[in-house]
C-alpha cells in the first residue's frame, strides 16, 4: 500500500499520534517497540517546553498515512539529532523504514563541530532495521535503553520503608517547589546550587493528559524533605503503566527508598487495573533497582549513530 | 450477524465494556446516545461499589456479543428497575433492541406491593427509533425527564469569579476525605438527619476510577476551611471529552455561585489539558439552571415506564 508522508500539521495531529501509539501498543503485545502514550505527552508537555525547545512540532515530527487517512508511522526527535521511530507493525517493510531513516538524515541531523550527527534508535531484535542502519553507514551508539516491565498479576511484595521516612502522594502546589527542588538534587548532584532554575516547569508535568497527583510518589524524611520521587503515569486504555522519573536526593540514597516508592506505585496502579508497569534505564545502578524492583524480563533499544 | 446475549463475567468485562463505549462514543460524533465511558466508571465505582444499586455486576450487566467476540450492546441498571442500554449504531435494529428491553423486563425489576413491575428506560428525545419500540411493547413516556448538557471547549470560556470568603483549589490528601465527604452528605442529604450519615470511605472508590485525577477534584473552601461545594470531572483522554460525574454544594453556602465558579474553573483545567468537550447530566430544575448558564448545548433525555405482571 503506497503510504504518504507529510509533516505535522496541527493540534489534531498530536491526538491522532496518540491514538496511533495505543493502537501499536495492543498490536505489539503490550512491548515498548514503539514509544508509550506517556513518553509522547512528557516531551510535548515538559521536554519540548522545558528542557529542549529547540523547535516546533510541525518541523521535526513526520507522519506517513495510508490513502484513507490511517496513520501508518510517526517519526520524531526526543533530544536534537536523537530519533525514534514508531512504525504500526502492520505497516513495517524495508521500504518504508529505508524512507524514514532518509528523512531522518534530510531533516533531524545535528551540526556540531562542521559535521552532521544523528541517533537513531532501534530494538535489538529488530534485525530489519538493524540491517538498513548499517547499510546505511550507521554504528552501534553507546547508549542502551533497558526497558524493564512487570506483569501486575500477582501481589506486589512488601518492602519496608527506611524508619523516618513517610511515602506519600505529592501535596498540592505549595508542594511543587519542594518536589522541584528533589528533581534537582536528584537528577544533577554535582551541579552548583545557582543553576537551578526554578519550579515552574512542574506545571507543565501536570498538564500531560495521564497524570494523576494520587500517582505521583514520593519519600518524605521526618522534617517534610523530600527524599526520593517517582511519578507513575498509568493510561487505561492499554491498562499499562510508565514510571518516570525515578529519583533519590543524594543524602537518602542506598535507604532503599527508591524501591519503597516504586512497590507503593505498583500497588496502587495494580488496584486501579494495570496490567502492566514498564521503567527505562539506561545505566547500571537504575538498571539493578529496576530488574529487581519489576523483573528480570526487558527489551532493550540501542542508539545506532552516524556522522558525515 | 446477529450478536448473543450472555451474562458479565468478571473483570476483564469492565474493561472490554469501557472500549467498547469508547468506540461507540466516537461513532456517534461524541454524543451520549450510549454512555460516556467516565459514567460506566461512575456506575462502577460509586453506584455498585458504594451505593450497592445490585448485588452484582454478574446478576444484572448483560452484553451482546458476535460470533467473533465483538460487543454489540450492553445494558445495565443504574437503579433496581432502570435499564440503561447501550448499542453500537452498527448492530442496531429493532430486533436486538426489543430483545435488550424484554431482556432488561426479565432480569432485574422490582416487584410493587401491587404485585405489579415497573421498568423504566431511557431514551433521547428525538430517538423515534426506540420510542416506536417502546411504544409497540406497552411503555409510556411519562417519567421523570433527563437533561443533558455540553459545551465544547474551543470557544472562549465564561468568567464566573469566586464569591468573596471561598477558595477554589484541588481536592486535598486524604486527611480531606471527611470534608469532602461531608459536604457531600449535607448537599446531597439537606434534610436528612445526621445521624444517617455513614462516614466517608466510599470516596477512595470515587478516587478508584480509571478516569479520577484530583486536580479536577475541585473544591470550594470557605474561609473556616469547610468544603462548601465540590465538582469532580472525569476526563478521557481518549476521546478528549469529559464528564461532571458529582457537584453539589453544601446547604448553607448555596445560591452564591460556587457551583458555576467550580465549573468554569474546571473547564479552564480541561481546555489546558486538551479536552474539547464537557457533559453534564441534571435531573433537576436547579442543576439544569446551573448547567444550562455555562453549556450551550441541552437535550432532553425522556423516560418511559411500563407496569406488567410477572
Amino acid at each position: 500500500m503506497k503510504l504518504t508522508m507529510h509533516n505535522y500539521r496541527n493540534e489534531n495531529d498530536y491526538w491522532r499520534i496518540r491514538q496511533f501509539l495505543w493502537d501499536v501498543m495492543i498490536a505489539n503485545g503490550l512491548r515498548q517497540l514503539s514509544w508509550p502514550v506517556m513518553r509522547l505527552d512528557y516531551w510535548r508537555f515538559f521536554g519540548m517546553i522545558n528542557n529542549h525547545p529547540f523547535a516546533t512540532l510541525p518541523e521535526i515530527i513526520f507522519l506517513w498515512e495510508t490513502p484513507d487517512g490511517q496513520l501508518a508511522a510517526v517519526l520524531n526527535p526526543e533530544d536534537p539529532g536523537s530519533v525514534f521511530m514508531q512504525v504500526h507493525p502492520a505497516f513495517k517493510t524495508k521500504e518504508l523504514e529505508e524512507e524514514m531513516i532518509t528523512t531522518t538524515e534530510e531533516h533531524l541531523s545535528v551540526t556540531r563541530n562542521g559535521r552532521q550527527k544523528l541517533s537513531l534508535w532501534a530494538d535489538s531484535q529488530d534485525a530489519m532495521r538493524q540491517d538498513i542502519l548499517n547499510a546505511r553507514g550507521f554504528i552501534r551508539g553507546k547508549w542502551t535503553e533497558s526497558q524493564w516491565r512487570r506483569d501486575l498479576d500477582k501481589p506486589i511484595p512488601d518492602v519496608p520503608v527506611a524508619v523516618g521516612y513517610t511515602i506519600r502522594s505529592l501535596g498540592d502546589e505549595s508542594e511543587l517547589p519542594a518536589r522541584s527542588w528533589a528533581s534537582w538534587r536528584g537528577f544533577h548532584p554535582n551541579e552548583p546550587d545557582e543553576k537551578y532554575e526554578g519550579w515552574e516547569w512542574y506545571r507543565n508535568i501536570q498538564r500531560c493528559p495521564l497524570y494523576r497527583r494520587d500517582l505521583d510518589l514520593l519519600a518524605a524524611a521526618s522534617d517534610g524533605t523530600i527524599a526520593a520521587i517517582s511519578t507513575f503515569w498509568f493510561d487505561d486504555y492499554t491498562r499499562t503503566v510508565y514510571i518516570e522519573p525515578v529519583a533519590t536526593v543524594p543524602e537518602h540514597q542506598r535507604k532503599g527508598l527508591a524501591r519503597a516508592v516504586i512497590t507503593e506505585g505498583l500497588r496502587r496502579v495494580q488496584r486501579l487495573g494495570a496490567l502492566r508497569a514498564f521503567v527505562g534505564g539506561y545505566e547500571p545502578g537504575p538498571d539493578a533497582l529496576y530488574s529487581s524492583t519489576l523483573s528480570p524480563e526487558c527489551d532493550r533499544s540501542d542508539s545506532w549513530v552516524k556522522e558525515w | 450477524m446477529k450478536p448473543v446475549q450472555r451474562n458479565y463475567r468478571d473483570e476483564n468485562d469492565y474493561w472490554r465494556v469501557r472500549q467498547f463505549l469508547r468506540e461507540v462514543f466516537l461513532f456517534n460524533d461524541r454524543r451520549e446516545h450510549s454512555w460516556h465511558v467516565a459514567r460506566w466508571d461512575y456506575f462502577y465505582w460509586h453506584l455498585f461499589k458504594n451505593c450497592q444499586v445490585c448485588r452484582s455486576m454478574e446478576e444484572v450487566v448483560s452484553i451482546w456479543e458476535t460470533a467473533d467476540g465483538r460487543i454489540a450492546a450492553v445494558m445495565n441498571p443504574i437503579d433496581p428497575n432502570e435499564a440503561f442500554i447501550h448499542i453500537h449504531p452498527a448492530f442496531r435494529t429493532p430486533e436486538l433492541e426489543e430483545e435488550i428491553i424484554i431482556h432488561a423486563e426479565q432480569t432485574f425489576s422490582n416487584i410493587r406491593q401491587d404485585g405489579l413491575r415497573r421498568l423504566y428506560i431511557p431514551v433521547d428525545e428525538d430517538d423515534q427509533f426506540r420510542k416506536d419500540i417502546l411504544r409497540r411493547l406497552g411503555y409510556a413516556g411519562i417519567g421523570h425527564p433527563g437533561y443533558e448538557h455540553y459545551r465544547d471547549l474551543d470557544a472562549p470560556l465564561p468568567d464566573a469569579p469566586t464569591p468573596p470568603g471561598y477558595t477554589i483549589r484541588s481536592m486535598g490528601g486524604l486527611d480531606e476525605y471527611p470534608a469532602r465527604s461531608w459536604a457531600s452528605w449535607t448537599a446531597f442529604h439537606p434534610n436528612e438527619p445526621d445521624e444517617s450519615y455513614e462516614g466517608w470511605d466510599w470516596y477512595a472508590n470515587i478516587q478508584s476510577a480509571p478516569l479520577y485525577r484530583r486536580d479536577l477534584d475541585i473544591v470550594a473552601a470557605a474561609d473556616d476551611r469547610q468544603i462548601a461545594s465540590f465538582c469532580t470531572i472525569y476526563y478521557d483522554d481518549a476521546t478528549r471529552s469529559a464528564v461532571c460525574v458529582l457537584d453539589g454544594t453544601a446547604a448553607p453556602h448555596q445560591r452564591r455561585g460556587l457551583g458555576k465558579a467550580l465549573l468554569c474553573e474546571g473547564m479552564r483545567r480541561l481546555e489546558r489539558m486538551g479536552c474539547t468537550r464537557l457533559f453534564a447530566k441534571a435531573t433537576d430544575p436547579a442543576a439544569d439552571a446551573l448547567y444550562g448558564s455555562v453549556m450551550n448545548v441541552r437535550e432532553i433525555s425522556e423516560t418511559w415506564i411500563k407496569d406488567y405482571k410477572s
